[in-house]
């Protein structure tokens, strides 16, 4: 059986400089090798490392381990093995970014590994099937989901408190069945878990711990389907929770559910593709990126006979709750997703193809407008179509190209962005329409989305 | 342009020399042309230096009716209406008509009207790229002033001339829109001149 999987991301600090391409925003830009069946995945502060837990779900000899990316170049580091991995399912980064955590699904542990040489310097024992983790603002605590380790997966009721100066368990949390994946909210008070159940649509819940008390409060929130993974809004106000649907794959889950933080209560569900799987929102909070798992059971039934389909991310609009396009296309069981700090990459887990797939994100927005100037010199009237523009966000483009048609095939100037955003078109006719496409290119190479003006 | 103005100079001087009358005066003068028409003050401002030759010359045994004839240069910069692109305006009016004066104790008022062509030729920056247009125009011309007589047969001539000209539009280039031009303006200035009787 397939196991559940959660994803994190840890919000870093600093940029890495990364290799340059050249290619359309919202597209695979890379794909990366790494260990079987990897599950969760970590990026360093400073956007340079990626830490990816390979879940071993086939039992390879020694494919119980943790991949090191080059986030610069997209590359394998390295392999870090030890004993003391058993189906590693989550990587959670220390908020000093020193030390990586490591959930043992299949066992009691969470292994540390020392990020400054990428060895393991120790465990933390007491656990159930640890199957994610969240850290507290000031790096002291973390919260550990027990989903059921080994021989009882799916059957775990708690969520554990660990002191991460001491690395010991100081408290036990009981919630709901199968806590699937965990969530801190920005200001640390509260930690929200969801609760697999038995996969049945509408069954899946999700409890709110008080970390201060460290207990259940508030009423327990109902009507998920299968819950996967789950997200909070960086100012705290909502959650984005993917129901998988049944880990025997049948209810399918298609949606993710809204919730409001203020009510606890769902307030929207959007309609995704099959099995939605990891999520992660944007720095900007302006999209989340959820992956589509789209595996299913093949005829015969056994663990190994999961039949992928196209793994896809859906793009969601946080602003109306609605999936827009382009629908991604990565490799096949996407589980679990982690967008760089500075919103230029995603990095999505692919259980089944054993690799990693780099998406290139626009992490600008540029909005244009256009109008028509009758330029006059002393006897004539040159007819300028005039395009102005504003950009928003981060990763600024460094120049822009505007072409004339749709399929970006006829430029029709570039503006470097060093300069005022305009662009004049001279010689054109009045009482004729025209249509201009701006596209804006980082430094990194990712070429935005075209912003379309009519003018005429 | 500036060599079809310095041609015009020598000719109308040339032609002068040759005139059989009583009294030719020639003088060289400067004037600040204001431009009346919004449009081109919009683009050229408010007007500028206006230079060039004049010769006056008796036509009739009555002392006071005379001919002129006289050849100005004028050049202004500015920038287009709407995208403040840069433009160059070379001007050079020609005049040619009738004074009447009308003598006074110490200087000889006139007034004057004439027919006068004048060639306009722009130079235009338009998307980093130099169009250029040249177009003649006809009006009129009417003068007014007063000579000061110097010792030596010179004089000083103080003026005051309005200018009544309209331009033909110039497509120029690409799908550009030509429209006409009102070249009218007002011109006071000063001469120094030197009579020949």
């Amino acid at each position: 059986m397939v196991k559940k999987f959660s994803s994190y991301f840890f919000l870093g600090l600093v940029c890495a400089v990364h290799s340059m391409y050249a290619a359309p925003a919202n597209t695979v830009v890379a794909t990366i090798n790494v260990g079987v069946t990897p599950a969760g995945l970590a990026l360093t502060s400073n956007n340079l490392v990626a830490y990816v837990a390979n879940n071993n779900n086939y039992g390879i000899t020694n494919g119980d381990n943790v991949s090191v990316l080059n986030l610069t170049n997209n590359t394998l580091t390295t392999t870090i093995n030890d004993a003391s991995f058993s189906q590693p399912y989550t990587v959670t980064l220390s908020k000093d970014g020193t030390k990586a955590y490591v959930t043992n699904s299949f066992g009691t542990t969470i292994t540390i590994i020392n990020t400054a040489t990428n060895t393991v310097i120790g465990t933390i024992t007491g656990f159930n099937g640890p199957s994610g983790m969240v850290i507290t603002p000031d790096g002291n605590t973390a919260y550990v989901n027990n989903y059921g380790a080994d021989g009882a997966s799916g059957t775990g009721t708690t969520v554990s408190v660990v002191n991460l100066n001491t690395n010991t368990i100081t408290a036990t949390i009981t919630v709901g069945l199968a806590p699937a994946a965990l969530a801190i909210t920005p200001d640390g008070k509260f930690v929200y878990t969801v609760n697999y159940v038995l996969g049945a649509t509408g069954g899946g819940t999700a409890n709110i711990i008080q970390t201060s008390t460290n207990t259940v409060v508030g009423p327990t929130i109902t009507g998920f389907s299968g819950p996967f993974a789950i997200v909070i809004t960086s100012n705290g106000t909502f959650a984005y929770v993917t129901n998988f649907g049944s880990n025997n794959f049948t209810p399918i889950g298609t949606t993710v559910s809204v919730v409001d933080l203020s009510t606890n209560t769902i307030t929207a569900t959007i309609n995704l593709d099959i099995q939605p799987a990891g999520i992660a929102i944007t720095p900007d909070g302006k999209y989340a990126y959820a992956t589509n798992y789209n595996s299913l059971y093949s005829s015969t039934g056994s663990d190994f006979d999961l039949a992928p389909g196209q793994g896809t991310v859906n793009i969601i609009d946080m602003a109306t709750n609605t999936v827009i396009p382009p629908i991604i296309a990565v490799g096949q069981s996407p589980g679990n997703v982690a967008i760089s700090p500075d919103g230029e990459f995603a990095y999505i887990s692919n259980y089944t193809s054993g690799t990693v797939s780099v998406i290139a994100l626009q992490s600008f927005q540029i909005v244009a407008q256009g109008s028509q100037i009758r330029n006059r010199f002393l006897n004539f009237i040159d007819v300028v179509n005039q395009l102005t523009w504003t950009v928003t966000g981060t990763s600024l483009p460094v120049s822009y190209s505007i072409y004339r048609d749709a399929g970006l095939t006829e430029l029709a100037g570039m503006v470097s962005a060093t300069g005022p955003l305009t662009f004049a078109d001279h010689y054109v006719t009045t009482g004729v329409t025209y249509t201009y496409y701006i596209v804006g290119t980082n430094a990194a190479g990712t070429t935005s989305e075209p912003v379309v003006v009519t003018i005429g | 342009m500036i060599r079809l103005f310095r041609l015009l100079c020598v000719l109308f001087i040339c032609v002068c020399t040759q005139l059989v009358c009583r009294d030719v005066l020639l003088e060289f003068k400067g004037a600040y042309n204001f431009f009346t028409n919004h449009h081109v003050r919009k683009i050229y401002g408010t007007g500028g230096g206006l230079y060039g030759p004049e010769v006056t010359f008796q036509i009739l045994e009555d002392d006071n009716w005379y001919g002129f004839a006289s050849a100005d240069f004028l050049k202004e910069k500015g920038h287009s209406s709407g995208m403040c692109e840069p433009t160059t305006l070379y001007m050079v009016p020609l005049a040619l008509g009738a004074k009447y004066f009308v003598p006074f104790n110490r200087c000889d008022f006139y007034v004057g009207l004439g027919f006068q062509p004048l060639h306009v030729k722009t130079v235009n920056c338009i998307a980093n790229t130099i169009q250029r247009t040249s177009k003649w125009g006809f009006g009129g011309i009417a003068k007014t002033g007063a000579y000061f007589d110097l010792p030596r047969d010179f004089f000083i001539d103080v003026f005051a001339d309005y200018s009544f000209v309209k331009v033909g539009g110039s497509p120029c280039c690409g799908t550009t829109v030509p429209v006409k031009s009102v070249m009218n303006s007002v011109a006071i200035g000063a001469g120094l001149g030197y009579r020949f009787d």
